[in-house]
């Protein structure tokens, strides 16, 4: 047996455990390269805890670490008053922007661009974008912003964005899971192989909960032939709804 | 340095003599732009235009009433259509009527359609979002151009690897861009568009048969030369072009940071009060401005 063959058998025997698929890209500097379009196939979107059907929603397991939201006493009340009105509450439903980390798994597809000191995410959802600095300081606030603004940096190969200076505005979920505008959200975007990645978030919000809690979903690439990201744009069926057809064209 | 919208290929000379050649408009060849590791002419960075008049006339460039509040009378007043010479939309006739019909819709607006969709924070499309206030963030990857506006936080992700357009009946706001560079110039071919956006807040408007090609030439280290051409076979005789400079920002640091439109907007509902109280106290009119020279 040649030497090369006994490193490429070790080489096996090693890979094979670890991952189906192949391993992640890199950029020219080293880094993981998420670029790419991708999207949560969960019903997160619906509601973040374990949930039965309803009409149009399947039922889901939740993404919430130990199935709880330590909310407060007073924000479960508003929590429990936002669900029973959430046909009228839910910003989306206006569609205005989504916020951190609803975007992610509303379930419409979102593009990753990497470049090495910008990382900017593209949602299909309402043209919502966000643009993710790299290593540099949150500016000064008080600054509310329904997306909020975006640090990132590496810590190994997880891509890891800090997230702070949100408005109080937005929802987790259809549920009418909330926080408040000192909302602090860490997201980890860690590789599993070329089309997974593993999204971890830890939510902070001492207004709202009484402790740091987390969810994590796999993101899935989506790799149809020639995928792109399209538009949903609710403004325009909002005022069709509102105000009928617009007369002649 | 003063850029004409006419007389390009004059305005072009003269700064060829001045600069020596430096920089020069479609002289491609004399300025050798930076590439990128795959390739690409590296276009990225903060741009604005100065063609914001654009955003109010496409075909007849600033308000004159807003020139009056803002103390710039008898400034010039350069306008974006460079072809035709008349700096004229070649509407069909049945579009033109329509077109008629949106000018007096505007004067007195009762639906949403009557009023600018920019007003109403819907998308800008293409071209209009490049001469709309707010400048636009260039970011390249490997095989995509990305254009990230700053108003309405618009995005375009163009992709270079040839692939075909999406197909016909799927329509956009913002149409379906496919890139590919020519030296220094990105050419971006764009179709599938809706018949929702306008190309200025005077109601010029395009059928779902526009079809524009795009042509970002990096002229220098601060500058983009722009240029599109419109046809429409549904709405225009013949195809007609438009072309403004792009400027780099001069901030060395600049963050493109949040306009959530949609989330403020809060003008659509008193325009479409008036509107209605005056269509219906039997005012009509239409909606136009008259400038003394152009």
């Amino acid at each position: 047996m040649t030497r090369a063959l006994v490193v490429a058998a070790a080489f096996l025997t090693l890979a094979a455990p670890l991952a189906a698929g192949q391993p992640m890209p890199r950029t020219s500097d080293g880094r993981p390269d998420l670029s790419g379009i991708w999207q949560a196939i969960n019903t997160a979107g619906t509601n973040i805890l374990p949930h039965h059907a309803e009409p149009d929603m399947p039922a889901g397991l939740g993404v919430v670490d130990g199935n709880e939201i330590p909310y407060t006493p007073a924000a479960a009340a508003q929590q429990r008053e936002n669900y029973a009105n959430r046909a009228k509450l839910d910003p989306v439903n206006k569609c205005w922007l989504p916020g951190v980390p609803r975007a992610t798994y509303m379930g419409f597809p979102f593009q990753i661009v990497q470049t090495p000191n910008q990382v900017t995410v593209l949602y299909e959802y309402a043209h919502a974008v966000r643009n993710i600095f790299m290593n540099s300081p949150h500016p000064k606030g008080p600054i509310e912003w329904w997306m909020g603004d975006s640090r990132g940096r590496w810590e190994g190969d997880t891509f890891v964005v800090d997230v702070v200076h949100f408005n109080d505005q937005t929802w987790f979920d259809k549920a009418g899971n909330h926080h408040s505008e000192a909302l602090h959200v860490v997201e980890r975007y860690t590789p599993i192989d070329r089309d997974h990645l593993n999204y971890e978030v830890t939510i902070e919000d001492p207004r709202v909960f009484t402790r740091s809690w987390k969810m994590s979903m796999p993101l899935y690439r989506r790799v149809d032939r020639n995928m792109q990201i399209l538009e949903y744009e609710c403004a325009g069926f909002d005022e069709a709804f509102r105000d009928g057809p617009a007369g002649p064209r | 340095m003063t850029h004409r919208m006419l007389g390009r290929t004059m305005a072009a000379a003269a700064v060829a003599v001045s600069l020596g050649g430096v920089g020069v408009a479609g002289q491609a060849g004399r300025w050798s732009p930076p590439r990128l590791a795959d390739g690409q002419p590296d276009m990225q960075g903060h741009w604005t235009s100065d063609a914001v008049g654009g955003a109010h006339s496409i075909e007849d460039g600033r308000d004159p009433d807003a020139d009056v509040i803002q103390g710039r009378v008898g400034e010039r007043n350069p306008l974006i259509i460079v072809a035709p010479p008349d700096n004229r939309i070649p509407y069909r006739p049945e579009m033109a009527a329509r077109r008629q019909q949106l000018l007096r819709d505007i004067f007195t607006p009762t639906a949403p359609a009557h009023v600018d969709p920019h007003v109403r924070a819907m998308l800008d499309g293409v071209p209009r979002n490049g001469y709309v206030p707010g400048g636009m963030q260039i970011l390249q990857a490997p095989g995509t151009v990305l254009i990230l506006y700053e108003s309405n936080h618009a995005h375009r992700a163009i992709p270079l690897d040839g692939r075909p357009h999406a197909p016909q009946p799927l329509k956009l706001y913002m149409g379906d861009s496919r890139g590919r560079w020519e030296g220094n110039t990105l050419v971006v071919d764009v179709t599938n568009f809706n018949e929702d956006t306008w190309l200025d807040s005077h109601g010029s408007i395009h059928s779902d048969a526009l079809h524009v090609v795009e042509r970002w030439t990096l002229a220098g280290p601060d500058r983009i030369d722009y240029e599109a051409t419109l046809d429409d076979p549904k709405a225009f005789t013949r195809p007609w072009k438009i072309a403004f400079p792009i400027n780099r920002r001069p901030q060395k640091v600049y963050e493109i940071w949040e306009d959530s439109r949609l989330e403020g907007e809060r003008a659509v509902d008193p325009i479409l009060e008036v509107g209605r109280k005056d269509k219906a106290a039997g005012i009509t009119g239409i909606h136009e401005h008259r400038r003394e020279q152009r």
